[in-house]
């Protein structure tokens, strides 16, 4: 047994040698930072979907600050209205009782020969006695049109309340400025088109399977040598995107995409043998001579750019007053428009170039996805597991003995901006 | 300057943990990748060396070990233990490609203690940490490995 372990120190000392009989060489640090460099644009490609989420979380910021502003002065202006604008006879009551307020204050700004300023009256502590001239107004409305007050807006409210004597509900002073929020809850439950930019992060991989008709010509080193050296890549799909709501349920998506279906190749084998086919299969394997060996060298990824047009159903559940679930699935037509890189040739091994060979210009894919949407009336962003797979083989039956079928899966963070909202 | 310095000891520890010459090299990227993208968290508490090669043995181990999950179920040449096992052991003035090419057709599983026992000396506790197996486990197949070793060693000779 002793003697045995004589075995652990020649392995050792033989550990010791073995740099000399193997070397790594530069097509190892060429793939090594082929692959740094691929994560590195990965990176790049994360930072660039952050800066857009927010990019477009400022806009819409931006935009809802925007609104405010324009509540508060349709609130402040209220006060000059002489006209009844519309036909809504809610509004109509609305701007006649402003009017009446302002009748009221003015009367009193005579009586007073105070500015009309709720804190200057604050600030001299002049208390109001006159009666106000007004007749009570009633109004009709429904309780959800009774948006919630800002803060902001119930100080106003009470100011005015407190210091005009109105007798009137306060949401009725603020039925003008919720008219806004009121129709848009309405919207909600209303046919209306939404359309916006779409961009889909993604992890492409693809189907493989054999094509009974060919498969005999498929080289028994294929697998090893090219099959297992094919990965998953990152892939992004940009488009337009368009969304009609049936009802508050049902909606029908679409639109117009650029995307890419990928993968990571990372060839390095030597190819030592030739296949001999009789009658249409491989019978046999003749050894090269060993000058003729060639090596085959390859990293890099496979690209295929598509016109993506899916036709998708979906359904949607409010689950908040910001967020819903929407699940959505269909079909997607997707024309191949142009195919980059090389790829190892199922009988002989050799490397071809993806022009060369023939592909289905023309295919169909499946999708489903579910997500949580947060849903504003400018904005939808959605987090959505999303898997889209090819129905057909990307490559042609008729010349390919391994057919593939592309396939797009994980979490998909997509941000659609509504351009329009009806 | 990490790759060129070390590529080639860490080709060798590669060598020893694959099968093939192709699969080395693609542990060898697979490892390099790593160390690089894990560099931050090298806290110079042992060389730069050691630190590499426990990555690139814990990558080969990974692969074998998903490898073993997903493809290969190895089947064992009945016939081959059964040869002579005899104690009586070469000496070491013996080509050291020959041991490393012996010690690769041997299954996995005694190639692999007897790497990490003998040549990057680990115990039979972190053997058994990493294999997930038994520390009587990682004795036994290290004594198996061993004869198995010496027995193709003579048959090379």
């Amino acid at each position: 047994m002793d003697n045995l372990k004589q075995i652990d120190s020649i392995l050792k000392k033989a550990a010791a040698d073995v740099p000399a009989n193997a070397m790594a060489d530069a097509s190892d640090w060429n793939a090594i930072e082929q692959r740094l460099k691929y994560r590195k644009n990965r990176i790049i490609g994360m930072w660039f979907f952050l800066a857009l989420s927010i990019f477009t979380a400022v806009s819409y910021t931006i935009t809802r600050q925007k609104d405010y502003s324009d509540t508060l002065q349709n609130s402040n202006s209220s006060q000059k209205v002489t006209s009844i604008h519309g036909n809504d006879p809610l509004k109509e009551q609305i701007e006649t009782s402003e009017k009446l307020i302002d009748i009221n204050r003015e009367k009193e700004n005579i009586s007073t020969g105070k500015k009309d300023d709720v804190e200057s009256k604050i600030e001299t502590g002049k208390k109001i006695n006159k009666k106000p001239e007004y007749k009570p107004v009633k109004l009709n409305i429904l309780d959800d049109q009774k948006s919630t007050f800002t803060s902001l807006q119930r100080v106003k409210m009470c100011q005015l309340y407190a210091h005009k004597k109105i007798k009137i509900k306060p949401e009725l002073i603020f039925y003008q400025n919720n008219l806004k929020v009121s129709k848009q809850t309405h919207s909600k439950n209303h046919k209306n088109w939404e359309y916006g930019i779409a961009f889909t992060p993604a992890i492409t991989h693809k189907y493989l399977k054999e094509n009974k008709a060919l498969s005999g010509l498929i080289n028994r080193n294929f697998k090893q040598f090219i099959e297992s050296k094919e990965d998953a890549a990152y892939t992004t799909s940009l488009g337009l995107d368009l969304v009609y709501h049936f009802n508050s349920k049902l909606f029908f998506s679409s639109g117009v995409y650029s995307t890419q279906r990928s993968e990571q190749i990372n060839y390095n084998y030597t190819i030592t043998e030739f296949p001999i086919v009789t009658n249409g299969k491989i019978t046999d394997y003749a050894p090269l001579n060993p000058l003729a060996y060639e090596n085959i060298t390859f990293t890099g990824s496979n690209l295929y750019h598509f016109i993506e047009i899916p036709l998708n159903i979906g359904y949607r559940q409010s689950i908040s007053t910001n967020f819903e679930i929407r699940t959505q699935f269909g079909l997607s037509l997707m024309s191949l428009t142009k195919r980059e890189g090389k790829k190892g040739n199922f009988l002989n091994l050799k490397l071809d170039d993806l022009t060369n060979l023939t592909f289905n210009n023309q295919n169909i894919a499946t999708s489903i996805k579910t997500g949580l949407y947060y849903n504003k009336p400018r904005l939808v962003i959605g987090l959505e597991p999303n898997y889209a797979v090819n129905l057909n083989a990307l490559n042609d039956k008729k010349t390919n003995a391994i057919l593939s079928r592309p396939y797009s899966y994980g979490i998909n963070i997509i941000t659609n901006v509504k351009l329009n909202k009806k | 300057m990490l790759f060129e310095k070390y590529a080639n000891k860490m080709m060798a520890v590669c060598i020893r943990y694959c099968k093939n010459q192709e699969d080395a090299k693609d542990l060898l990227q697979d490892g390099y990748y790593k160390v690089f993208t894990s560099i931050k968290s090298f806290k110079g508490n042992s060389k730069i060396d050691t630190w590499m090669t426990r990555i690139f043995i814990n990558i080969a181990l990974n692969k074998q070990r998903l490898g073993r999950n997903k493809y290969n179920h190895y089947e064992f040449d009945t016939n081959f233990e059964k040869a002579e096992m005899s104690e009586e052991v070469p000496n070491e003035e013996i080509d050291a490609k020959i041991v490393i090419n012996a010690l690769n057709e041997l299954p996995d599983i005694y190639k692999v203690v007897l790497n990490l026992y003998a040549i990057d000396g680990l115990s039979h506790k972190d053997i058994a940490k990493q294999l997930g197996i038994s520390e009587g486990s990682s004795k036994s197949r290290l004594s198996r490995g061993r004869s198995l070793l010496n027995a193709k060693l003579k048959r090379k000779k």
